[in-house]
């Protein structure tokens, strides 16, 4: 389990998040949802442990999420960013293989293809890629994480309906199968009504 | 496609070492049975040309030329910018400063292992400076890096083009050595330090690269599949310092190789960073190897700064070749 308590989160000495209680469980989907500016990014920031809290503490199993090494985290949780930049012409086989440089487990990824439906794209230079098809990729490379915390800032974004069901689905398998689900997005989606938990950002 | 162009490379490889024997300021009448027999006494003099002079400095261009090639991927890959060399970045600069201030205190020589460690802790210094500089909250800034880099690299080439300006002394080279490069003081005994650290450096640089791979994708996404980025830029950097420093201790500063080998190895044989090392260097190899040909022959007997030819012939095959691949190293 992750647990954040009493987290105040600031960015260049501005406040962001105050006072912060979360629990993300095992087996539970939780959403995240606020306008832009909320601080939405850099609450997952703080919960991926991209950013130390100022006050109050993340714990992940009863341990201080700052004692992992990077390498320990990349095994326990994996994250979708928002933007998620594609510079180098990589095909997208290649960009896959790299999100499981640890494991090498081959078949997360032909599982991850699979379900997100973008065989057609491995061949693809990632830069070619539209931006949903980046996106797409984006999440799949978390997925073939094989972690037990999966983060998805914003993954719907630039997704079309079809698109969006698909990976609502996926999502919803994952949870199924005892993995925690944290989805960040912008406004209360429909797609997001069958999460277990949902907190709105920017509200008393 | 990529098999039938590594055959090309080695035969424009091949080709680039036969011409380079093949000419210079003397005509040799006997080059290859000297060539093929190293230890045969006749045709004294055309085997000492070759052998003592010509064939050292080709093999110091292929070290150094796949020295700065491989050294150019570090830069770009460390700092994920297409724009990244050693030249720009500060690191040359650095290393020619390190070297010339051993000289001045008389604890190091060109073409020395103290120079070699001296250009490397000027060249280390210097890149990390300009990296710290360029550094904001949420990372690397590509133009801040660009800028800090051309200021920093600006300021101590100064430093350095003042100081062997107002010594004067022969074995503190001159300004044009430290601006432009020369391989025309270069001797066979250059090569017991410039080879082994050439070597090092670059299997160093093979062993760091598949983490560059990584960085692309940026610091966040590449801690979140597990790697420490400022550890591997850290490491890069070393890698980077050091094969610079191997260059710049024996042939003073050479620009524009570091920058454009890896584009265009990068444009034939793909991103990937642990294949590009090797080919980079092999680009850079063959590019400098061509340069110091032209360098001691168009103008001959006299020496022409080999930095310029670097950029003649360097930058019209980046810009062809980038011209048809724009979509390579995108910037977001």
């Amino acid at each position: 389990m992750i647990s954040a308590s009493a987290l105040t989160l600031t960015r260049e000495g501005k406040v962001i998040i105050r006072d912060f209680n979360v629990e993300i469980h095992p087996g539970r989907a939780l959403a995240v949802i606020g306008a832009n500016g909320s601080g939405k990014s850099t609450l997952i920031s703080a919960l991926v442990g991209d950013l130390r809290p100022t006050r109050g503490s993340i714990t992940l199993n009863d341990r201080n999420l700052n004692e992992f090494s990077f390498r320990e985290l990349a095994q326990i949780r994996s994250v979708s960013s928002q933007q998620q930049r594609f510079s180098l012409a990589y095909r997208v086989e290649e960009v896959l293989k790299m999100s499981i440089s640890y494991s090498g487990d081959l078949e997360s990824i032909a599982r991850a293809v699979e379900a997100l439906q973008i065989a057609d794209l491995l061949k693809r230079s990632v830069i070619s890629l539209s931006g949903g098809e980046q996106q797409r990729v984006s999440i799949a490379m978390a997925l073939a994480q094989k972690s037990s915390y999966i983060f998805l800032d914003e993954p719907f974004s630039a997704q079309d309906i079809e698109s969006t069901q698909r990976i609502t689905n996926v999502l919803q398998e994952f949870v199924q199968e005892g993995k925690a689900v944290v989805v960040v997005a912008h406004m209360s989606l429909k797609e997001l009504s069958w999460c277990d938990q949902r907190f709105q950002l920017g509200e008393s | 496609m990529k098999r039938a162009l590594i055959y090309v490379y080695i035969l424009i490889f091949a080709a680039a070492i036969v011409l380079s024997l093949s000419v210079g300021a003397a005509h040799l009448d006997h080059l290859w049975h000297v060539f093929f027999h190293p230890t045969s006494n006749l045709f004294t003099s055309d085997h000492d040309i070759l052998w003592q002079i010509r064939i050292p400095r080709i093999l110091t261009a292929l070290f150094v030329g796949a020295a700065l090639g491989a050294a150019g991927v570090m830069a770009q890959g460390a700092c994920n910018n297409p724009l990244a060399e050693p030249a720009i970045l500060g690191t040359s600069a650095g290393a020619a400063l390190g070297v010339v201030t051993g000289l001045l205190f008389n604890v190091a020589a060109i073409g020395s292992v103290s120079a070699v460690v001296f250009g490397l802790l000027g060249g280390l210094s210097v890149s990390l400076f300009t990296f710290s500089m360029a550094r904001s909250r949420d990372g690397q800034s590509s133009i801040a890096l660009i800028i800090v880099g051309i200021a920093a690299s600006a300021t101590v080439s100064a430093i350095v083009g003042l100081t062997t300006s107002m010594i004067s002394r022969a074995d503190a080279r001159s300004v044009s050595f430290w601006t432009w490069g020369s391989l025309a003081l270069t001797s066979a005994h250059d090569l017991w330090i410039l080879a082994p650290i050439s070597i090092l450096g670059i299997a160093f640089a093979w062993w760091a690269a598949p983490n560059l791979d990584l960085l692309s994708l940026g610091d966040s996404t590449a801690a979140h599949i597990g790697i420490d980025p400022v550890r591997a830029r850290r490491l890069s950097l070393i890698a980077l310092s050091v094969l610079v420093a191997a260059a710049v201790s024996t042939v003073g500063t050479i620009a524009f190789l570091g920058l454009a080998a890896p584009h265009i190895a990068r444009l034939g044989f793909g991103p990937r960073h642990r294949p590009l090392v090797l080919h980079s260097a092999l680009s850079g190899s063959i590019i400098l190897l061509l340069a110091d040909t032209a360098a001691r022959t168009i103008a001959s007997p006299r020496e022409l700064p080999i930095g310029l030819i670097t950029a003649i012939i360097g930058a019209p095959i980046l810009i062809v070749l980038v011209r048809r691949n724009l979509e390579v190293w995108k910037q977001s």
